[in-house]
Formats: structure tokens, C-alpha cells, sequence
């Protein structure tokens, strides 16, 4: 696959977590909420819930934020690239994408960006039911 | 002669068929009324729906006319299986159930 | 990062404010394998016999399930223990939600709870540290109060089970809530919790995380039971209707209890309008939920637009409020059923027992046994909406009537007298589920059975039925026939009983939906085995991890043993067994009558290795399940 990208329909989430622990658990080996590319912004009262990840989207407003240009556009796969070396953890970037798209480790102190798992995405397979999150390949 | 359709000169009996899930979904509606000869079977009932609404019979049917394993036929809220299956006799005013799954909660 | 293999328990004395941890040896964990199973081992040791459940000797017990925090289907259940205030016998009452993942991602799989706090507390547990807080400004608050107030004091999501005003009061069937909206519903939990002064436990998941020993089993394993579960036509129904889906079925075949169990059915426009299948297009349907992990999104969140129960939003309602709170009080508005959930979630309430009591007050003054001035000027009559969720906040606050009804019928009738006791519908002090137990002999046996009272949430013996290629299948393995899968013959009803027993055990230890393996059928003795062995590194067949089922059922047998159980006490209510209901279609013998239920528990003793007197396990069973340590109850 190349040129993919996630596609969110919150209204369908239900909020299991199922998309945040496996993507943990196949980016770690270890399942968290926190070590996930993707994560669910919950308001458990209202029952509103909204998958927040990085959506491949045009106009790429952290590549373009980023003042060391640490991420760039990965032509192949369609996600975003970090350079980890040139990466400075100023968590510019995560302010800068209007989808929420992109999570923060504290520990190794780098962005944590969907990488689309090399092109199947571990989230889309385990969200099959009630598919709130899709893949979409724009060759068709 | 048929034995279903109704005929002047067999009295004839009305059995209700209710319809749930996928069943339902297809024909879309919930109820059914067969008119059929006296010692009409459940047998007569399905094929009397299955006349009516053919893109049902796929559902409830398999290629050789018997009644697909998933499909669960409630006669009178008892199990055809546990009586006589679709040969058990059908008696005016029974109502016979056709459903995909229920239970739970 | 911690392993399934290492589970810890925190032990907290509300009395002297004293917290230390223990580990579960492996051994333990091997033959119990955890949370439900854990818990009953934790009981059994902890729990001294004849302790009033409401005093500071009874231990209160939160036990995650093994896989949780992982992503196997389902893994969000979380199950709490203790000796019930409502029957005095052992009680485990379960919930999903995601508190329980959050527990274990805090570091902590037990909690066990004695003593009792002066003032009001919150147990708040977070990775590396575990600390008691005063809660004296949130007693008092509902539950969505009580999670909003402490999410407030925390950056990040934390997640919560907490008691509502009927659990301060100690109504004897307050549930604790879970993530809000998942109700640890029956036989007073919350009462318990409320007598200990702890208002609330908080888990923040924080950065914990949970690894298993060997990844690429356990994702295959996953996988596999995932891929189950898309085929179920069960689960399917569940993702799309609910739990209350098949309220209109049950009504069509005339199997709806309903008027405090005197009829099975109720008009076909009210059981229309009631079934979770026209609430999507009814507009009530906000969102379809599920627990942590979930691959059947069974839960609901409902909103009542405008009206007179405008505002109107809840989690759920699942069935059994739906049936308990509606048809059993004569109510067929689904917009005021909605509104008892509301309350009965936000106030802590069990809804079986809530609207079973209320049933019971309204047969009572139909008969002429209470008036309406004994009942604070309510009119209690069938299908009175004001009466219904009137008393349910009255019964939350211990209100006037409400505080003869917040003991449960058997002690109500108890204090009205006459013979209304007859339509006390219960068994050991519990109101059953709203399941035709005339026509569902399985079911009948569980209830009789089941430890904690007459309810499906022990064993569901819905495979009886026969209603998907699963559930037959099921049955022709355990009986050797699949023509056993018809609900209304004696012959069976122990085996098939006791194998939902197990696999129910197992589910609840693992901390799985108990839809994916007595409902759904999705996922399997070896499927359970498999992901087991795979999380903890721990070897475990398919007949092992059955045997740890069985093991289970044994201990909460002696623990209720040890509390005076004798097999008067394995029974339905009068009104099943004495008052033949002949609104049930097709129903020859539309009672379990004594003779019925007498064969059944013979032949379900008997299968067990329990004595028919008292259904005591015989030495010889307690050593060949390695529970020798209870040999001398």
C-alpha cells in the first residue's frame, strides 16, 4: 500500500480502547494507554468520544512547524517521517496539528506519529466492529 | 392440491408468522398472515412465505429446502425442532416465529 | 511493565488508615488464575463466618480480571466480592467499563477493603502510589457528580467506581458504578462499600503498562476470538439492538414476566416501543459503547429529546432494567423506563431489585395489604410512572416507604405481613432476573443454584434455547445431543448447567464478557486455555483451565456453606413454583414444581460430587480440586 491514510468517524466510536491498546502493544510490545499512537478523548459522562490520530493530511501543518525540520513527508508511505536525531522534544509539533493528531512520549522525549504500521494499520483490523476508524487508499 | 392458498372446499385455517431479524430486514415487515388448508405442516407455512417474498427463502432456506441451522421456528413460543419439526401440524390461530437469535442481558 | 503472571493485591484498614500489598503466590494464580477467581480464594481466607456484612469484619473485595488492560475481546470486566447484606451468602457482582483495566494499569490487580473510616473517604491509586483521601464533600453527590468532582482534581483520565446516596444509606441492593454508566449491580455491594465511609475508588491509569509473556500467541490468539465474535449472529445482534433488544420476541412468545410475574405479556406497541430495536429510529439511541477492549459494543447511551423526561440521559438501559422497571410495574412508557435508569444509575441502585420491590408494593396495595397513606400519599398502582420513580428515589434515601422497601421484598413482606410474602418474588432475599424460569429449565437450576441469588449472572444456560448453530453445537458437546437444546425438558439440565458454570467462572476470572462464551459463543474452553497461558507464560489445557472453572464454584459452595447454606436454600420463589402461569404459550406445565426442581438438584449434586443433603462437596471433590484447605469449612 502506499499513499494511505486513517479516516475517523467519531460518531461511531464506542470507546473501548481496543484501537489504543493494540497500537501500544504492536509499537512497545507492551499495552498502555499511553504508549499508543492513537489515542480516544473520552467525556465518560456525555458518552462523547473521539479518536484523535494523525490523519495524513495535506496540508501538514507540524511539518511546516517543526524549527529544526525534524518531519517530513515520507513520499512512499504517505505518513509523516521523524528524524529522531535532529528531533529537539519541543512538542511543537503536537500544538501545531489541528487534529490532535499526534501524542508525546515523556520518556524518550520525541512525538509519537501514526506510521500507519508499514500499511496495515493494527487499529483499523482490531475497530473491524463498529469501524471507526477506516483505511482509506486514494489509488481505490 | 395445495395445500396452501385456501380453497373453498377445504376449510381453511390463518397461522401468523412473525418475523424478526434478518428475516424481518428483507421482506420488511413483521407479520404474515398464511392462509392455509386445513392439516396444513410448518412445512407449508415457510413455503406459503417464501411464495410471497422469494428474497426471503434464501435466508431461511438452504438449496435443498431444508431450513438453514441458523433460523430458529417458534410455534406458539415452543421449539418446532422439540415437536414434530416442519412436519409438526399446524392448528387455526397459531402463530409461528421466525428468528435469528434472541437471549441475553 | 507488570505481567498477567504477577498479581498484587492491596490490602487497605479503613479503621486504622493502614495499606500494605501482598503478591499472589503463582500457585494461587495457577488454580484460580484471577480476578473472580482470586477474589474467592482472597474471600474464603479473609472472610470470617457469621460477620455482619454492614461492620467493619466483612472484606470488600475489587479483583480485576487477569487479561485486563490487554486487548483480548472483551477483557474490561471487573468483578467486586464480599458477604452480601441482601442474602447473607457470598456475592460477587461484576462490571465492565474501564475501571478495572485502569486498576491494573495502576499496579494493582486486588484490592481488599476492611474496617470502616470515620469520615468519608476515596481510595485513590495511581502507578508507584496508592493514598487515602477525605471524601466528606462528596457525600452525598449522585454518580456522575461524584466521577465529574474527582476528575476535576486530576490532569489526566482517571476512571472510577464509586457509590451513589443509596449506597450511604445502605440500601441493601445498592450497586457500586463503574466508569459511570457500568453497574456491579446486585446483592449490595454499594451497601457495603457505603458501611466502610469509602464513597469511591480512583484508579488513574497513567503511564502503567501491561505485558504478556508471549506477544505473538496471545495476538493470534486475539485475533482468532475477535474473528469468532464478527461471526456471531448473537454478538451481532447485541452490537445492533443491545441487551434489550429482543424485548418484543420475548413479548411475542409470551415470555416477558411481567405485573410482579403474573403475566408474560404486555401490549405489542408498549413491548415495541420498549425493545432496544426501534431506538435508533425513535432517535433515543445517542451512541453505541463498550468497555475496555470490547469487540460487541453492547452498551448503550440513551437521551430523551423533550417531553415530560426531556434531558433525560443515561447509560444503558440494559434488559433486565428495561423488563424489571417497565413490564414487571405495569409500565410500557420507554421514555419513563428511561428515566428510572437514569436514576438508578446516578443513585446507585440495582435495577432488578429497585423495580422488583416496587412490583411488589403495588401488588400489595392492589390487594389491599398497604394504603396509600403508608405510602408517603404515592398511589402505588400498575403502571404508574410518578409511583415508580417516586419511590425509587425514595427507596435510594431510605425515605418513608422507601425504607421498608430499600430491604427487598422478603424483608418487606416480613414487616407487612399477611400473606404477602406470596408475591415476594425471590429466593435466598434476591429478586430474580426477568427470565421465564417455567419454560427455561436451565435457567430454573442456575437460579436455584447460583450462589449469590437468582439471577443469569452466574451461569446462562442460553445455549438451552437453540437458537444459533452455536449454541446447538454447544449443547451436543456437552450432552452428546443436540436435541437437548430445548429449554422446557428436565433431562440434562445439570450438565448443561454446571459446563455454563465453569466456562462462566473462567470468563469472570479472566476478566472476558460473559457474552463472548455463554451467550455468543465466540470464544472457547481452548480459545480461554490459549489466551491465558499466552498472557501469564503459565502452561494451562483446555480441561485445567475448566477444572480452575469448577474449583471456583466449589470454594463459593463451602464459603456459603460456612455460612449456614443448606439445600432449602438452592430454591425459586413461591410464586414460580406454587402458581401456574398460563400466559406462557406452549408451556405444559407452566410451574417448577418441588418435584421438577428436586430432580434436577439431585442430579446436579451428583454431577459435582456434593452430597444431595446439603449439597456439601464431599472430601474426595475438595482434594481432587486441590481445595484441600477447606476440608474443614
Amino acid at each position: 500500500m502506499s499513499g494511505g491514510r486513517l479516516e475517523v468517524d467519531a460518531a461511531r466510536c464506542t470507546g473501548c480502547n481496543s484501537c489504543v491498546l493494540t497500537c501500544a502493544f504492536v509499537h512497545e510490545g507492551t499495552f498502555s494507554l499511553s504508549g499508543a499512537r492513537i489515542r480516544v478523548d473520552a467525556d465518560p459522562i456525555s458518552a462523547e468520544y473521539t479518536p484523535r490520530v494523525c490523519i495524513q493530511c495535506a496540508e501538514a501543518r507540524c511539518i511546516v512547524a517543526c524549527p529544526v525540520n525534524a518531519l517530513s513527508r515520507d513520499q512512499g508511505t504517505n505518513t509523516i517521517a521523524l528524524d529522531e536525531a535532529a528531533c529537539t522534544g519541543c512538542r511543537i509539533c503536537v500544538g501545531a496539528c489541528p487534529y490532535g493528531g499526534i501524542g508525546f512520549d515523556e520518556e524518550s522525549r520525541r512525538p509519537r506519529i501514526c506510521d500507519l504500521c508499514g500499511g496495515a494499520p493494527a487499529c483499523v483490523d482490531v475497530c473491524r466492529l463498529p469501524e471507526a476508524i477506516r483505511s482509506i487508499c486514494p489509488d481505490g | 392440491m395445495r395445500r396452501s392458498g385456501g380453497s373453498s372446499e377445504n376449510r381453511a385455517i390463518r397461522v401468523e408468522v412473525r418475523l424478526y431479524g434478518e428475516a424481518a430486514r428483507v421482506v420488511r415487515k413483521e407479520r404474515f398472515i398464511s392462509e392455509l388448508s386445513e392439516g396444513s405442516i410448518v412445512r407449508d407455512a415457510v413455503e406459503d412465505l417464501c411464495g410471497a417474498y422469494p428474497a426471503v427463502a434464501e435466508h431461511l432456506l438452504t438449496e435443498n429446502g431444508d431450513v438453514r441451522p441458523a433460523v430458529n421456528l417458534l410455534l406458539n413460543g415452543r421449539p418446532v425442532r422439540s415437536i414434530a419439526g416442519l412436519e409438526t401440524r399446524l392448528e387455526d390461530g397459531d402463530r409461528l416465529f421466525v428468528l435469528h437469535a434472541y437471549g441475553g442481558g | 511493565m507488570r505481567c498477567a503472571n504477577e498479581q498484587v493485591v492491596l490490602h487497605v484498614d479503613l479503621s486504622y488508615r493502614k495499606m500494605w500489598h501482598e503478591i499472589v503466590p503463582e500457585m494461587v494464580v495457577r488454580r484460580f488464575l484471577g480476578g473472580r477467581g482470586i477474589g474467592d480464594w482472597l474471600l474464603w481466607r479473609d472472610l470470617k463466618p457469621g460477620v455482619d456484612p454492614l461492620g467493619p469484619d466483612n472484606p470488600l473485595i475489587f479483583s480485576a480480571g487477569a487479561l485486563l488492560g490487554t486487548a483480548a475481546p472483551t477483557a474490561g470486566r471487573a468483578t467486586i466480592l464480599c458477604r452480601s447484606p441482601l442474602t447473607g451468602f457470598y456475592l460477587k457482582t461484576g462490571a465492565g467499563g474501564r475501571f478495572g483495566a485502569a486498576l491494573r494499569f495502576a499496579g494493582v490487580d486486588h484490592i481488599a477493603v476492611r474496617g470502616v473510616s470515620e469520615a468519608p473517604v476515596v481510595l485513590w491509586i495511581e502507578p508507584g502510589s496508592t493514598e487515602i483521601r477525605d471524601a466528606s464533600e462528596l457525600w452525598g453527590a449522585g454518580v456522575r457528580e461524584t466521577h465529574r468532582r474527582l476528575q476535576e482534581d486530576c490532569e489526566d483520565s482517571i476512571e472510577t467506581a464509586c457509590i451513589g446516596p443509596a449506597g450511604e444509606h445502605r440500601v441493601r441492593y445498592a450497586n457500586v458504578m463503574l466508569s459511570v454508566y457500568h453497574s456491579a449491580s446486585r446483592g449490595g455491594a454499594g451497601a457495603v462499600m457505603g458501611s466502610k465511609g469509602l464513597k469511591a475508588v480512583v484508579a488513574r491509569p497513567g503511564r502503567g503498562s501491561i505485558g504478556v509473556m508471549d506477544p505473538e500467541g496471545f495476538h493470534l490468539a486475539s485475533d482468532r476470538a475477535r474473528a469468532n465474535l464478527l461471526e456471531d449472529p448473537m454478538a451481532n445482534n447485541l452490537y445492533h439492538y443491545g441487551t434489550a433488544g429482543d424485548v418484543t420476541v420475548f413479548n411475542d412468545i409470551r415470555r416477558l414476566p411481567s405485573k410482579n410475574w403474573q403475566v408474560a405479556h404486555i401490549e405489542d406497541e408498549e413491548a415495541e416501543s420498549l425493545g432496544g430495536r426501534s431506538w435508533e429510529e425513535a432517535g433515543y439511541l445517542k451512541r453505541r459503547r463498550g468497555c475496555s477492549a470490547c469487540s460487541i459494543h453492547c452498551h448503550r447511551f440513551t437521551e430523551v429529546g423533550d417531553g415530560p423526561y426531556g434531558g433525560t440521559a443515561s447509560g444503558g438501559p440494559q434488559l433486565a432494567t428495561v423488563t424489571r422497571g417497565g413490564p414487571n410495574c405495569g409500565v410500557g412508557n420507554v421514555e419513563a423506563v428511561f428515566r428510572f435508569n437514569e436514576l438508578c444509575n446516578d443513585l446507585g441502585l440495582d435495577a432488578i431489585s429497585t423495580g422488583s420491590s416496587i412490583a411488589w408494593l403495588m401488588e400489595t396495595y392492589e390487594r389491599g395489604l398497604i394504603s396509600s397513606e403508608q405510602a408517603d400519599g404515592i398511589e402505588p398502582v400498575w403502571g404508574s410512572e410518578e409511583a415508580l420513580l417516586g419511590l425509587t428515589g425514595r427507596i435510594a434515601h431510605r425515605q418513608g416507604i422507601g425504607d421498608l422497601l430499600a430491604d427487598e421484598t422478603l424483608a418487606a413482606s416480613q414487616r407487612v405481613g399477611g400473606d404477602s410474602w406470596q408475591w415476594a418474588v425471590q429466593a435466598k432475599g434476591m429478586s430474580p432476573s426477568g427470565v421465564a424460569m417455567q419454560s427455561a429449565l436451565g435457567y430454573a437450576l442456575a437460579f436455584a443454584v447460583n450462589p449469590r441469588g437468582p439471577d443469569h449472572l452466574h451461569t446462562e444456560t442460553i445455549a438451552e434455547f437453540g437458537a444459533t448453530p452455536q449454541a446447538r453445537e454447544v449443547i451436543q458437546r456437552i450432552t452428546g445431543d443436540e436435541r437437548y437444546a430445548v429449554s422446557d425438558i428436565v433431562d440434562k439440565r445439570g450438565e448443561i448447567v454446571r459446563w455454563h458454570e465453569d466456562i462462566y467462572a473462567v470468563t469472570d476470572a479472566l476478566g472476558l464478557c460473559a457474552f463472548t462464551t455463554t451467550c455468543a459463543y465466540g470464544i472457547d474452553e481452548g480459545l480461554l486455555a490459549k489466551l491465558f497461558a499466552t498472557a501469564t507464560g503459565v502452561p494451562m489445557s483446555s480441561e485445567e483451565i475448566m477444572t480452575a472453572g469448577r474449583r471456583m464454584m466449589t470454594l463459593e459452595r463451602a464459603i456459603n456453606l460456612r455460612e449456614g447454606l443448606t439445600r432449602a436454600d438452592d430454591t425459586l420463589p413461591w410464586r414460580i413454583m406454587n402458581e401456574p402461569n398460563h400466559d406462557l404459550t406452549g408451556v405444559e406445565d407452566p410451574i417448577v414444581s418441588r418435584a421438577k426442581l428436586d430432580r434436577m438438584l439431585d442430579a446436579y449434586y451428583d454431577l459435582h460430587g456434593w452430597d444431595r443433603e446439603r449439597g456439601a462437596p464431599a472430601p474426595q471433590t475438595l482434594r481432587e480440586l486441590d481445595l484441600e484447605f477447606a476440608l474443614d469449612g
